[in-house]
C-alpha cells in the first residue's frame, strides 16, 4: 500500500490520542463539573475569565501529568541543558535550582525610593512607640556559594539588595542583613538552603532567627532573656527523610531536580496555649502542634505516590503562607506584641518568635494595601514591627508602607 | 482556543471528530456540526466577538444573495452592493484594528488630546475572516462563483476553525465544491494527520523555543541602553532567532489547518513553500504567506491595472499600494507601514534591474535575500521606530554596546538544537528525503527509512503533547492580526 507509514502513523495518533483524551476527561471530571453552574448570570468579561479558568483547569488535569513533567525533566536532563521551560528554573554545577532571571541586570528599581518609604513608615511608629527592624532574608544565589555555568540567568538580587541596605542604612533603619550573616557562617550551602526550593532550610532559618532575636534584644526589647529559644537544643527535632520536593522541584520533576530532599522540623513545645486566626476566616486553638505546625503535611505527602508534588514540608510552618495570620499566645500575656510583615521566607520564624510574644501578627506584604497595613497598625500598640523580605520582594509590590503600589 | 493547547488536543479535537464520523452519511449534518464547533472555537476566546463574526456571516450571506441576483441584470445595483460589501468588511476591520491607532497619530501630529481615544480590543483573526468574507461577496460580482443558498454553509466557509484565526485565508471559489461535494478518504486523512503532528512539533518544539529566545533579547533591548546594554551578537542572535522563529510559527500553524481541512475532508491551497531557501524578494514574496499575497494580487494589485499598465509609474503606484496594505493588515503600528514600504523598494529594484533573470549568483543572491528579509523582520518585530532604531543601533555597535556576552554563549549552548532543526526544516529537506526514499530500489531500506519516520514523527508529535502538559511559553504571533 502506498503511504503505509502515514497509516501507521495515523493509527497510532488516533489510538493514543483518544486514549489519553479519555482518560484526561475522566481525570477533570469533578473539578470541570463545577464549571456550568459558575457561567450562569455572568456577563461578558466574566464569562471570559471562566472559560479562562476552564481551560487552565483541562490543562491542569491531565492524566499522569507527573508522569509527564518526570518525562520533561529526564529529557531535558539527557539533552544535557541547564534551563528547563524556558529559564523557568535554572541549575548551578552542583544542581541547585533557583529561578531563571534575565531582569536581575535591568536597573530599574529605584532603591532609594524604597528605602525612604520604609524611612518614613519608620518615623511614623516612632512617634506611637514602636519600633521597628527590617531584615534583609538572604539569597539563595550567592557569589560563596552558587557555582553558575556561564551566561545562564540566575536569580541573582544582590546589586539591587545592596543598594537597597546602603540607603536603609544611609537613613539609619534598623536593620539585620542575614545574607552578611550567612555569608560570615561555616555552615554549608547544603545546610542553610534547599536545593528543590528557593527557601532557606530549618538550619538556615534558625541561623537567621538567632540573629533576629539578638538584634531585638539589642535594641531593648527583653524577648528572649534567658536564650532559651536561641537554643537549638531546647527544641523539638524530627527529620524527614526524601520527604521534602520545593516549589522548583515540583515544576521539574524529581529526575531533573535529583530526587527529593530531607527535611528537619524544629519547633519547641512548653504547653502553650495559642489562638490562631488564620486570613480572618478560621481559628484554631490549641497547643503548638494544633496551631502552629501542622503536621497533616506528612501524611498527605507519604499518602499516595503523587503526595510529593502536592504539598510541601516547608508549609508545616504556620501551615503554609497566607495573606494574614494572628497569633494570640495565653500563656505570655505580658510578652511584647509584634506585627510582622513579610513574605514566605517569615514561616519558621513566626512559629519560632510566638511562644515569645504576648501576640504576634503577620501580614504578607504583597496582599496588602497600604491603607491596610496603617489600619492594621493603628489597630493595636505593637511594640515592634518587623519588616521582613527576600530580595526578590525588595520592589513597590512589597514596600509600600507610605504610599500606594 | 489555540491548536497547541490542551483544551484543543484532548477535548475539542477528538470530539468535534467523533461526532462528525458518525455523522458519515448525511453531509448538511457534517457541515452544520463544522459551524457550530467552529463557532465554539472561536467563543472560546471571544465570547463577546463571536457576535461579530456571527453578524460578518449573516451580512455577506444577504450580500452574496444579492450580488447573484444582480450581478447580470443591474450592473449598476451589483456595484452598489460591491461597495456596501467592501465598506461594511473594511469598516468592521478599521474600527476595531485602525481607529485607535488613527485618533492616537491625530492627537499626536496635534501635539494635544483633540480626538478622546479609548482602547478598543482587537478581535482574534479579524484581518483573516474579514478577508474570507469580503473576498466571498466579490468573487460572485465577478462571476467566478454562484452565492451559497444556505447561510449555515457560508457560516461555515467564513468561520472554518482550522483556517479562521490564522488563515490560511481560503477564496471561496476554491472551496465552494467540497462544502458539498469533498470525499473524504483514508489517504487524505491520514495526509491530514501526518501534516497536523507536523504542525504541532514545528510550533511546540521549534517556535516556541525560538520565541524564549528572540522575546528575551527584544525585551532587553526594550529597556533601552540605560537600563541593559544588548551586545552586537546578541542583537544579531535574536534577529535570526525571530526570523526562524515566524516562519515556524506561522508555517506551523498553516501546517495545522491544512491538515485538520484534511481529516475532515477538505483540500486548502499551500500557504508556504520553503520561502528561506528564495533568491530574491519578489520570489521570498511568492513562497511566504501566499494566500494574502494571493488575495491583495486579485482584489487589490490587478484591479488597479497590475503590471499591465502602459505607465511604469502606474505599476510602481499599484505596488505602493498594495505593499502599504500589506504592512497595514499586519498592524496599526508605523513599523508595519515603513515594513511594507521597505519590501516595495526592493521588489522595484529587483523589477527595474530585471535581478531574477540574472543568471548564476545564487548564493550571493541568496545571502542578500535573507540578509534582506532578516532586516525587514526586525522592522515587523519592533513595537515602535524608537526600539527599531535602538535595536538596529545593537546590531552596528552602534549605542557603545559590547561585542559579546556569556549570555550569547549559553543560548547558543542551550538551544543548539533547536537552531540546527529549524535551520534545517526551513529548507526542503523532508521533501527530498520523501522523494529520494521513495525512489529506493532496495525495499528493505525503504521499509527501514519509512520506519525510522513513522518512529520520527510519533516521538516529536509525542514531545510536543509532553510540552503542552508541561506548560510553557506558547505565543501565536499572528494571532495579533
Amino acid at each position: 500500500m502506498k503511504n503505509m507509514e502515514k497509516y501507521i502513523f495515523t493509527v497510532f495518533f488516533v489510538a493514543g490520542l483518544g486514549i489519553y483524551s479519555i482518560a484526561s476527561m475522566v481525570n477533570a471530571k469533578n473539578e470541570l463539573s463545577k464549571f456550568p453552574s459558575k457561567l450562569k448570570g455572568q456577563n461578558g468579561d466574566e464569562i471570559k475569565e471562566t472559560i479562562s479558568e476552564l481551560d487552565a483547569t483541562m490543562g491542569e488535569n491531565v492524566a499522569a501529568s507527573h508522569g509527564v513533567i518526570e518525562t520533561y525533566g529526564l529529557i531535558t536532563k539527557l539533552l544535557g541543558k541547564n534551563e528547563v521551560n524556558g529559564f523557568e528554573y535554572v541549575k548551578d554545577k552542583n544542581g541547585y535550582l533557583s529561578l531563571g532571571n534575565f531582569w536581575n541586570e535591568v536597573y530599574d528599581v529605584d532603591e532609594k525610593a524604597l528605602a525612604l518609604d520604609v524611612e518614613r513608615f519608620y518615623e511614623k511608629l516612632q512617634k506611637n512607640n514602636t519600633k521597628m527592624l527590617f531584615v534583609s532574608f538572604p539569597q539563595k544565589v550567592s557569589e560563596k556559594w552558587t557555582e553558575g555555568y556561564s551566561g545562564i540567568p540566575y536569580d541573582d538580587f544582590s546589586y539591587r539588595t545592596n543598594q537597597f541596605m546602603i540607603q536603609a542604612r544611609r537613613y539609619r533603619i534598623p536593620n539585620v542583613d542575614l545574607a552578611k550573616t550567612f555569608n560570615e557562617s561555616d555552615k554549608s550551602y547544603e545546610d542553610l538552603f534547599f536545593k528543590t526550593d528557593y527557601l532557606w532550610t530549618s538550619n538556615g532559618a534558625f541561623l537567621g532567627f538567632h540573629t533576629i532575636v539578638d538584634k531585638i534584644e539589642d535594641m531593648g526589647i527583653d524577648i528572649d532573656p534567658d536564650g532559651f529559644y536561641r537554643n537549638l537544643d531546647n527544641y523539638e527535632k524530627i527529620h524527614y527523610e526524601n520527604m521534602m520536593l520545593g516549589s522548583a522541584g515540583r515544576s521539574v520533576g524529581l529526575i531533573y531536580a535529583g530526587g527529593a530532599e530531607n527535611f528537619d522540623l524544629y519547633y519547641t513545645d512548653r504547653n502553650e496555649k495559642y489562638k490562631c486566626v488564620l486570613d480572618e476566616k478560621e481559628t484554631l486553638n490549641g497547643n503548638v502542634k494544633e496551631t502552629l505546625i501542622d503536621f497533616t503535611i506528612p501524611d498527605a505527602v507519604t499518602e499516595n505516590k503523587n503526595g510529593i508534588y502536592n504539598r510541601s514540608l516547608y508549609d508545616m510552618y504556620m501551615s503554609g503562607i497566607k495573606s494574614e495570620m494572628n497569633i494570640e499566645n495565653e500563656n505570655k500575656k505580658d510578652g511584647p506584641k509584634v506585627l510582622m510583615i513579610t513574605d514566605p521566607f517569615a514561616l519558621p520564624i513566626t512559629s519560632w518568635m510566638a511562644p515569645m510574644c504576648s501576640e504576634l501578627d503577620f501580614m504578607w506584604a504583597c496582599k496588602h494595601s497600604q491603607e491596610s497595613i496603617e489600619r492594621k497598625i493603628a489597630s493595636k500598640d505593637y511594640d515592634l514591627v518587623i519588616i521582613g523580605l527576600y530580595p526578590n520582594d525588595m520592589n513597590a509590590d512589597y514596600i509600600h508602607f507610605t504610599k500606594e503600589k | 482556543m489555540v491548536f497547541s493547547s490542551i483544551s484543543f488536543l484532548l477535548y475539542f479535537l477528538p470530539v468535534v471528530l467523533i461526532v462528525y464520523y458518525i455523522f458519515s452519511f448525511c453531509r448538511p449534518v457534517q457541515n452544520i456540526w463544522l459551524f457550530i464547533a467552529s463557532l465554539v472555537f472561536y467563543a472560546w476566546g471571544e465570547p463577546v466577538y463571536v457576535v461579530l463574526l456571527i453578524a460578518s456571516i449573516m451580512i455577506n450571506y444577504f450580500l452574496g444573495l444579492f450580488e447573484q441576483r444582480w450581478r447580470d441584470k443591474n450592473e449598476k445595483l451589483a456595484k452598489i452592493g460591491i461597495v456596501i460589501a467592501c465598506v461594511v468588511n473594511l469598516g468592521i476591520l478599521f474600527v476595531f484594528k485602525y481607529l485607535t491607532f488613527i485618533l492616537t497619530t491625530v492627537n499626536d501630529f496635534a501635539g494635544m488630546e483633540v480626538v478622546k481615544v479609548s482602547a478598543i480590543t482587537l478581535p482574534i483573526g479579524i484581518s483573516f475572516f474579514t478577508f474570507q468574507a469580503l473576498s466571498y461577496v466579490i468573487d460572485i460580482y465577478r462571476k467566478d462563483t454562484e452565492a451559497q443558498k444556505n447561510p449555515l454553509y457560508v457560516g461555515l466557509y467564513v468561520a472554518f476553525f482550522p483556517q479562521l484565526i490564522a488563515g490560511p485565508i481560503v477564496r471561496y471559489k476554491t472551496i465552494a465544491e467540497q462544502i458539498n461535494n469533498r470525499k473524504t478518504t483514508a489517504d487524505l486523512f491520514t495526509t491530514g494527520t501526518t501534516r497536523f503532528a507536523v504542525g504541532i512539533s514545528k510550533k511546540v518544539l521549534l517556535a516556541n523555543n525560538l520565541a524564549v529566545v528572540s522575546d528575551t533579547i527584544f525585551r532587553l533591548t526594550q529597556t533601552t541602553k540605560e537600563y541593559y546594554s544588548v551586545p552586537v551578537t546578541m542583537a544579531w542572535l535574536g534577529a535570526v532567532c525571530y526570523m526562524l522563529q515566524i516562519y515556524m510559527d506561522f508555517s506551523a500553524y498553516s501546517d495545522m489547518a491544512i491538515g485538520l481541512g484534511q481529516m475532515f475532508g477538505f483540500q486548502f491551497e499551500e500557504n508556504f513553500n520553503y520561502p528561506y531557501i528564495t533568491k530574491s524578494i519578489g520570489e521570498f514574496w511568492r513562497r511566504w504567506h501566499i494566500s494574502l499575497g494571493t488575495w491583495f494580487k486579485e482584489y487589490v494589485y490587478f484591479p488597479l491595472g497590475g503590471s499591465r499598465t502602459k505607465s511604469k509609474d502606474k505599476m510602481v503606484r499599484n505596488l505602493l499600494v498594495v505593499w502599504v496594505l500589506t504592512g497595514v493588515w499586519h498592524g496599526a503600528y508605523w513599523t508595519f507601514v515603513f515594513w511594507g514600504i521597505y519590501n516595495l523598494i526592493f521588489i522595484i529594484i529587483e523589477r527595474v534591474i530585471g535581478f531574477e533573470k540574472i543568471e548564476g549568483h545564487d548564493v550571493a543572491k541568496h545571502i542578500y535575500s535573507l540578509v534582506v528579509i532578516m532586516f525587514g523582520w526586525v522592522m515587523f518585530r519592533a513595537d515602535t521606530l524608537y526600539e527599531l532604531n535602538e535595536y538596529f543601533g545593537n546590531m552596528f555597535g552602534l549605542t557603545n554596546n559590547a561585542f559579546y556576552n556569556a549570555r550569547v554563549g549559553m543560548f547558543l549552548k542551550e538551544y543548539a538544537l533547536v537552531f540546527f532543526f529549524a535551520i534545517l526544516f526551513s529548507m526542503p529537506v523532508a521533501k527530498i528525503c520523501r522523494k529520494k526514499v521513495e525512489e529506493m530500489e532496495n525495499s528493505a531500506a525503504r521499509i527501514a527509512l519509512k520506519s525510522l519516520y513513522v518512529v520520527g514523527l510519533l516521538s516529536m508529535f509525542t514531545l510536543s503533547v509532553i510540552c503542552m502538559v508541561k506548560g510553557g511559553y506558547n505565543p501565536f504571533i499572528y494571532f495579533n492580526f
